[in-house]
């Protein structure tokens, strides 16, 4: 659905995208990650043909966003930051409109409008003047524009920004179910909303791709982090640890006669809570906390952006 | 086409949904009211009885009202049709919609010029009072509205190609305002110029070439002069739209 080979976009003499390279399914749902001026909006507004690049091959459903531009956006649903709209219209007139002009008429585009302001839940706010509205609501009815001629692919750059916990929750599930049967690009800085909704993750960083994987694969793998609480004093629990061959990278701290460490495996085969567990029953140990986690998103995160 | 109508819909109703248009029309009537009750008093006064010129005459492009009023509401028509949409945002979900940058360009221009023509049409009123009291040339009427029109046409233009060069509406309000007047101006520079060069800037100028609707006549240069120049901007602002995938 999406190709796109060697992209480079320069502002003068910043390079906003320097010569990336990714592509997209059918189908599939990617999160597109970084930290602010990593070159995501960049990247989604050459997608959508807003702005052209300086060099490098982007298709769209296999047209060029270049030299097919019309045909592009015909297949595409785009939803900007900060949701521009037209202060002036009717949250219905808008949506009307907007359907018209990406080509739906008479019945089915009144079919399509019902079913985005439900979908969207406007149906309480279809006929306010969208100045009125609060800054959720605009957010909902960017949404609903870009869902309304039902493309292809959908590019929505922060699409939960400024809603309320339920309202995301709502959005979420929103585009989660939307994702099923098209194609969906989204940025966000929220790393939940990935881990949530995406099922491929891409981390760019000055411009960069510095991560690009499904979430079922990075899940599973990785370094895993340990995590144990007992009432000995640190040195005693740090020196049982020790001699566990396995076991690198040990962090330790006491607090309240309880020593906390946290360490992890060189080796992701053999689970070490049991090992941990007979080494404190042997010892006579209470064991208050024994626990193992994947790396989470946020912590590739981190380390790949940080500067 | 169809996106060319639903484009200048919308466009059109953002004139009569917002302050602009209304305040736009009240002031252009106000002055151009004014102005007609004015010239019918000074008319009749008996020094200017012989006088060959009537009300009509002198009211399309004969007093200098005309003409500033025109350049000031063309200018703040015009002022929000690109910078607004730059500003705000909204020109990227516009631009990202299956539209040309022609069927967009096209929809402002019309739009902001049916406005400008439509607020022309309740100084119809003028004629038919004057038309009960007194003897009305009405070629003279006729062709000072169709003058006018092509003038309008010209001049919203010109706005629209200035507002496609910013962001902001100030800005495009000001320089429009100010290249109006200097086109209008263009006149002028016949008297301080060798004879080579006077005979271009009269063909050149605006109102050398409004001057024979003004007398009645509705010729084919001053037709083909208002416009070629009108197409020939509303050409460079596609362009100047256009420019955009070129950055």
């Amino acid at each position: 659905m999406i190709k796109v080979e060697n992209l480079v976009k320069k502002y003068g003499s910043l390079t906003a995208v320097d010569n990336i390279s990714f592509s997209v399914a059918k189908g599939e749902i990617v999160g597109l990650l970084g930290p602010n001026g990593a070159g995501k909006s960049t990247t989604m507004k050459i997608l959508t043909c807003f702005m052209p690049a300086n060099s490098g091959n982007v298709e769209v459903a296999g047209y060029n966003v270049f030299s097919q531009s019309l045909e592009v956006r015909k297949h595409i649903g785009y939803m900007p930051e900060n949701v521009p709209l037209y202060p002036e219209m009717r949250v219905n007139e808008y949506l009307y409109y907007r359907g018209k002009l990406k080509g739906l008429r008479g019945n089915k585009l009144k079919e399509r409008l019902k079913k985005v302001i439900d979908s969207c839940q406007l149906s309480h706010q279809d006929s306010r003047i969208i100045e009125q509205l609060s800054k959720g609501n605009r957010q909902r009815i960017g949404l609903a524009d870009a869902l309304i001629s039902d493309p292809a692919l959908l590019v929505l750059d922060e699409p939960t920004i400024g809603l309320d916990p339920n309202q995301v929750i709502k959005v979420r599930d929103l585009i989660y179910q939307i994702g099923k049967d098209r194609t969906v690009i989204l940025s966000t800085h929220i790393l939940s909303e990935v881990e949530t909704v995406c099922e491929r993750a891409i981390i760019m960083n000055e411009g960069k791709i510095v991560f690009d994987d499904s979430m079922s694969s990075f899940i599973g793998s990785g370094e895993k982090s340990y995590v144990c609480e007992v009432n000995v004093p640190a040195s005693e629990l740090k020196e049982a640890l020790q001699k566990l061959p396995e076991v690198i990278n040990i962090e330790i701290s006491e607090a309240e006669n309880w020593a906390k460490a946290k360490f992890q495996s060189n080796n992701d085969a053999l689970d070490l809570r049991e090992s941990i567990y007979n080494i404190s029953r042997d010892n006579n140990w209470a064991l208050r906390t024994l626990d193992v986690k994947s790396p989470s998103l946020e912590e590739i995160f981190v380390s790949k952006t940080a500067r | 086409m169809r996106n060319f109508l639903t484009l200048y819909k919308r466009e059109l109703s953002s004139l009569y949904l917002t302050p602009t248009g209304y305040i736009v029309m009240c002031v252009f009537l106000a002055v151009l009211g004014w102005v007609f009750w004015l010239l019918v008093r000074v008319l009749n006064l008996p020094e200017n009885f012989k006088l060959e010129e009537g009300v009509f005459s002198i009211m399309f492009g004969g007093t200098f009202f005309y003409w500033i009023v025109l350049a000031g509401i063309s200018a703040a028509l015009t002022m929000r049709l690109f910078a607004e949409e730059r500003r705000s945002g909204t020109i990227e979900v516009l631009t990202t919609a299956p539209v040309t940058d022609i069927q967009v360009t096209l929809s402002k221009y019309f739009a902001s010029l049916s406005f400008l023509l439509l607020i022309w049409v309740p100084t119809i009123i003028y004629v038919i009072v004057l038309g009960q009291f007194a003897t009305v040339d009405y070629g003279v009427v006729f062709a000072g509205y169709v003058g006018t029109f092509l003038l309008c046409g010209l001049l919203t233009s010109v706005g629209l190609l200035i507002s496609s060069f910013t962001r902001s509406q100030f800005v495009s309000f000001i320089v429009s305002f100010v290249v109006i007047l200097m086109l209008f101006s263009l006149s002028f520079m016949q008297n301080i110029v060798t004879p080579f060069w006077r005979d271009l800037y009269r063909y050149a100028s605006i109102l050398e070439q409004f001057n024979d609707f003004r007398m009645g006549v509705i010729s084919s240069r001053g037709v083909v002069y208002f416009l070629s120049l009108s197409i020939f901007l509303l050409f460079c602002t596609i362009k100047s739209v256009e420019s955009r995938k070129w950055r």
